[in-house]
């Protein structure tokens, strides 16, 4: 059964034509269920907890990066698919090939299922990356045997869908250090299955690019850890 | 050759799976699956089952066991190539090396042993005629 899940920013006058599309496609395409939209009073984990004692089997939810890494850190771990419909400011919908607005509803019912890997930094889980900076004095531990330093500013960004690795189902995290301030320098990139990030002052690092991790931070990789509907097979194992 | 030239290098960049940029040093063991690219500071190990490639102005103090390896750079430690082991006209390599096919450019500096064995059994012959050597190397008693 398909659950719909609506963030909040969609009640904007903006997306009325779009939603009244989407909803529409999905009808279209036999895709009806449940729906509820989110609110003041009522948090992501609420709706999501009623979606699943109403045995939801699929949870698709309407809304931005927010929205998802939301939804992931409280999917993680329990038996059902997640689909996605990108809406507003979004990058981890373009990651995994899903379009955006109403183009999405066909991704859907196309149904490629694969079992992506999710991220962890400390308590909170990611999707795609965890990024921090400019900063001059972080370190890294990579797999516990390896210590990197970098001089200068850096923008370090640790990713499970990555630079060069763009395989989010590998379970590794594929680490980028970009100097910042200077020309003609080559970025660093290296993998790793465990990360450990420190400084001597806290920093925040966004996952996903919304939620705020303060150094001392340990990331780590869970393989194939959350069924999802991608865009396209490509990265299928 | 000016393999480590700029084009090159961009090249290069583009290619390898694992880079240590410039402005970075790593510390500690490094194992690697695909291409490794030194450009800053590495003291510890390196290992991969593919090429490594140390750019001229990096500095290496560590072991290197790889494929093939490549350096311009500065490179303390034994360098084990199980192919190919090229060193350019800036290399400065201290240590003993070990690799099938070894090239040297011209202005390179080795400081230390070089073993090239066709095959299994030339390599035992090298090491027992190098065990020799040592003995034969120490003070009677």
């Amino acid at each position: 059964m398909y659950f719909y899940l609506y963030d909040a920013f969609t009640r904007d006058k903006k997306y009325e034509r779009t939603l009244a599309r989407i909803e529409s496609r999905v009808f279209q395409l036999g895709m009806q269920g449940k729906s509820e939209k989110m609110t003041i009073l009522k948090s992501m984990h609420d709706v999501l907890r009623t979606a699943l004692q109403r045995d939801a089997t699929t949870v698709v939810v309407i809304g931005n990066d927010a929205t998802l890494n939301r939804a992931v850190n409280f999917l993680f771990g329990k038996e059902v698919l997640l689909g996605f419909i990108p809406l507003g400011d979004e990058r981890i919908g373009h990651l995994l090939s899903i379009p955006h607005g109403e183009a999405a509803c066909d991704t859907l019912s196309r149904r490629i299922i694969t079992h992506l890997d999710v991220g962890k930094a400390n308590t909170t889980h990611f999707l795609t990356h965890v990024a921090l900076g400019p900063t001059n004095d972080c370190v890294l531990v990579s797999d516990g045997r390896m210590t990197v330093t970098a001089t200068g500013p850096h923008l370090l960004t640790v990713s499970s869908v990555g630079w060069k690795t763009s395989d989010p189902t590998d379970g590794i995290l594929e680490t980028v250090l970009e100097p910042q301030n200077q020309r003609r320098v080559t970025r660093t990139v290296f993998s790793a299955r465990t990360l450990r990030i420190a400084s001597p002052t806290s920093v925040n690092a966004y996952a996903d690019g919304v939620v705020v991790v303060k150094t001392p931070i340990d990331i780590s990789v869970q393989r194939k850890a959350i069924r999802m509907i991608v865009g396209k097979a490509s990265f299928l194992s | 050759m000016a393999f480590f030239g700029g084009n090159n290098m961009k090249k290069q960049s583009g290619e390898s799976e694992t880079i240590i940029g410039p402005s970075v040093r790593m510390e500690g063991k490094m194992v690697a699956k695909g291409t490794v690219l030194i450009q800053g500071a590495v003291v510890g190990s390196v290992k991969t089952g593919e090429d490594v490639h140390v750019a001229e102005g990096a500095t290496v103090k560590a072991s290197i066991d790889a494929l093939n390896v490549f350096l311009a750079g500065v490179v303390e430690g034994p360098i084990k190539a199980r192919g190919r082991l090229e060193l350019s006209a800036n290399a400065r390599v201290t240590g003993d090396v070990e690799a099938k096919t070894v090239s040297i450019d011209a202005g390179a500096v080795l400081n230390g042993r070089c073993v090239m064995a066709v095959d299994a059994a030339m390599n035992e012959e090298a090491k027992k005629t190098a065990k020799i050597a040592r003995r034969a190397e120490q003070p009677a008693h």
